[in-house]
């Protein structure tokens, strides 16, 4: 059912044409939210599980491995399968608490 | 091209947004029970609910020409109440048999907590009586993975249940081989932020196939966008895809999976459309 090589229709110089705008703008906003934690009047969110989980899935967007996507959710997900014993909050936070 | 979008809050929008979805081709619209953005002090408020889904959301969505059909449950946000959640299901009968009423939904898991899964089982066992097509939520963010496989074993171990009668919506990346593996229909959800954007799911569709998938806005009280489908079409048309490949994602496929309700007709069929009845 996967198919994941050369299944976008476009080349990549299309792709290119077509949304290297967007993707250059997108990575320099993920720049600016990480200069923006560092010059923070307070350095308290170094151990917060959400910058944690950012920083290592933030490694899959450099690597050259396929799937990144996939890779990124997995990643940012709760892997366990026992249903919590009640709820904590309404509202997921997206990444796992520890 | 006329399109259905298969999951709208319409209560939540406004009637310009009606106007909005007509003139960009909307021509049929499902709207599952929600959450009113803070939980319900009263089941009363449920009764409400469902006859202003049944009754005026259709009536409204006619003046536009949209045909309006709509999904009962308590919604995932509320089911860790166990009290509400037997209260409301002893409601639901009341409003089953009403012309628009598809079956029971969106039903599902929130924060993946026992109770909501009792609250979920409830349920399945609520449209197992009467047969009915079944909406599912799955869970946002880092639950999804959890929530959906979670949903999807307890399912697929219930023998009396058909897979090809059960949505499993908002999937993503990682979600979406379990849900169509396991032979369920599932829904790509056009939302900002929390769930996929144009592109991520137009890559899906190139990746996974347009067997047994949809797309939907899910447009509610939230920041959310009424005419996402349109923004899709022109995203696969940008892509190159072919106006057979659209129509069946936008149109063809979710008239096969709600014509398994035989509540579901459409008033008017694309030209050229190929519809595909159970
Ligand atoms: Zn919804």
């Amino acid at each position: 059912m996967d198919q994941y090589e050369k299944s976008c229709p476009l080349t990549q110089k299309e792709v290119l044409d077509a949304d290297f705008m967007k993707a250059r703008n997108n990575l320099l906003e993920i720049a600016a939210f990480l200069d923006r934690l560092d010059r923070a009047k307070a350095l308290d969110g170094e151990d917060d599980f959400r910058l944690v989980a950012f920083r290592r899935v933030l490694k899959d967007v450099a690597n050259h491995e396929s799937d990144k996507v996939k890779r990124m959710q997995m990643g940012l997900s709760d892997l366990s399968i026992e249903p919590m014993v009640e709820r904590d909050v309404q509202t997921a936070f997206g990444a796992v608490k520890m | 091209m006329q399109y259905i979008d298969l999951h709208c809050h319409m209560s939540s929008r406004t009637t310009d947004d009606y106007h909005m979805m007509a003139l960009t081709g909307c021509v049929a619209i499902t709207e599952p029970s929600f959450w009113a953005g803070y939980d319900s002090c009263t089941p009363d408020y449920f009764r409400d609910y469902f006859h202003r889904l049944t009754d005026y959301e259709p009536k409204r969505a006619a003046q536009y020409g949209i045909q309006h059909y709509a999904w009962l449950c308590l919604n995932p946000k509320e089911a860790e109440n166990r009290e509400m959640a037997k209260a409301v299901l002893k409601i639901i009968p009341e409003f089953m048999d009403m012309p628009n009423i598809l079956g029971i939904g969106e039903i599902g898991l929130n924060r993946v907590t026992r109770n909501e899964l009792a609250t979920f089982i409830d349920h399945v066992e609520l449209a197992m009586q009467t047969n009915e097509l079944i909406h599912i939520h799955t869970p946002h963010l880092e639950d999804k993975y959890k929530g959906t496989k979670v949903m999807v074993d307890t399912l697929i171990s219930d023998k009396r249940l058909t897979p090809g009668r059960v949505m499993l919506d908002h999937s993503e990346e990682h979600t979406i081989e379990m849900i169509l593996g396991n032979g369920f229909w599932t829904g790509l959800t056009l939302y900002p932020t929390t769930k996929v954007t144009h592109g991520r799911a137009v890559d899906m569709i190139e990746r996974y196939g347009t067997e047994r998938i949809c797309v939907a806005s899910a447009c509610d009280w939230g920041p959310s966008h009424p005419i996402a489908v349109p923004e899709f079409i022109a995203e696969m048309r940008r892509r190159g895809h072919s106006e057979e490949t659209i129509r069946k994602v936008v149109y063809e496929n979710p008239a096969e999976f709600l014509s398994q309700c035989p509540k579901f007709k459409l008033k008017h069929t694309e030209p050229g459309a190929v519809l595909r009845f159970a």
